[in-house]
């Protein structure tokens, strides 16, 4: 699963791996997060742009 | 017999109302209105709007009100229910002889009815599980704590508190000086409760950041494992949210007319209410614990 834009439709959601590193997003801020993470955050943001994982190219001899 | 059912059902509801409150957690968490009467179906409420900040200055002047409540809210009612039947002997040997009253049948209708009216309180009525009709206090949190802080790691109970207190604040919420209630899964409730560093317990240290209030474990069936949210009490919530009741737990039996006499007796058990969300940032919901 790739990463996503999301915007945030709630007062604040307060986001980061632990304690220490919480970033908090106000209403209407926008950030990428893993799909799953939007999933989980369900209507407290809206998926606004799927960022597709780069395509890996191969040089032609 | 109309009369006779009646007053059954006003027996069973005298021994049914006090242990259902007992079991109740939804309507701790919020303020509860009197009831306002069965035949309300639907109610006209205002949510508290954002408004622009203060003024300060040597004089008054014009042109800065803000509107207060710009949308008016229509809700319907939802009725809380549960059918059962009651041995019609047994209902028959109380309406004789005032023996002994078998009240299980009600009492286990009145828990699922409960357990629904807990769920539409503390998470939503959904139909699909996804999608809700009407926003419980988790669904229709303005606030959301979605830091990793797993229960079962010293400290982090504190830390998730601690954070979305400060949500709260920078909402306009007095957290840090109202009482507040911390409503988590049974799972993370269950990590609270034995979460402790070199015999210094997490739990009063939680209970102490709450300025009063208690810690409720809700069954995950009602908010899912790894969730909490964290609200005032019903004493300072009354402005933020409250329950609005219109029919508290009744009983009502009646027999199948086809074999009157014999027949079990038929009962149900209902209440009726709906959450009213005015000011969705008093609550933060936990959503990675």
């Amino acid at each position: 699963m790739g990463n996503v834009k999301v915007r945030v439709n709630i007062s604040n959601i307060a986001r980061g791996p632990s304690h220490e590193k919480t970033v908090v997003y106000k209403k209407g801020q926008e950030f990428i997060c893993p799909e799953e993470e939007a999933a989980k955050l369900g209507k407290d943001v809206t998926i606004i742009e799927n960022i597709s994982e780069p395509v890996k190219t191969t040089k032609s001899r | 017999m109309t009369n006779a059912y009646a007053q059954y059902s006003k027996a069973v509801d005298s021994e049914l109302v006090q242990p259902l409150q007992n079991v109740l957690i939804g309507r701790k968490l919020v303020y509860v209105t009197a009831p306002k009467g069965w035949g309300v179906t639907s109610v006209d409420w205002g949510k508290i709007s954002e408004m622009s900040g203060g003024y300060v200055s040597y004089g008054f002047a014009d042109g800065n009100e803000d509107t207060i409540d710009v949308s008016l809210i229509n809700s319907k009612v939802p009725v809380y229910w549960k059918d059962y039947k009651v041995n019609r002997r047994l209902a028959d040997g109380w309406m004789l002889n005032n023996t002994d009253m078998d009240v299980s049948a009600a009492q286990s209708a009145g828990y699922s009815a409960t357990a629904t009216e807990d769920a539409a309180i503390i998470n939503g009525v959904s139909r699909n599980g996804s999608d809700y009709d009407i926003n419980g206090l988790y669904q229709g949190a303005g606030n959301n704590y979605s830091s990793q802080t797993d229960f079962a790691t010293y400290g982090n109970a504190m830390a998730a508190v601690a954070g979305a207190k400060q949500l709260m604040v920078d909402d306009g919420i007095p957290a840090y000086n109202i009482p507040l209630n911390l409503v988590l899964s049974t799972a993370q409730y269950g990590e609270l409760e034995k979460s402790t560093d070199h015999g210094f317990d997490e739990w009063p240290k939680v209970l102490r950041m709450l300025n009063g209030g208690s810690i409720y474990p809700v069954p995950s069936t009602v908010l899912t494992a790894g969730t909490g949210m964290l609200l005032p009490t019903p004493s300072v919530g009354r402005p933020y949210v409250d329950f609005f009741l219109t029919s508290n737990f009744r009983t009502e039996h009646g027999v199948d007319s086809k074999h009157p006499d014999t027949s079990d007796l038929y009962g149900r058990v209902y209440s009726a209410g709906i959450l009213r969300i005015k000011h969705a940032n008093a609550i933060c919901k936990l959503s990675d614990i």
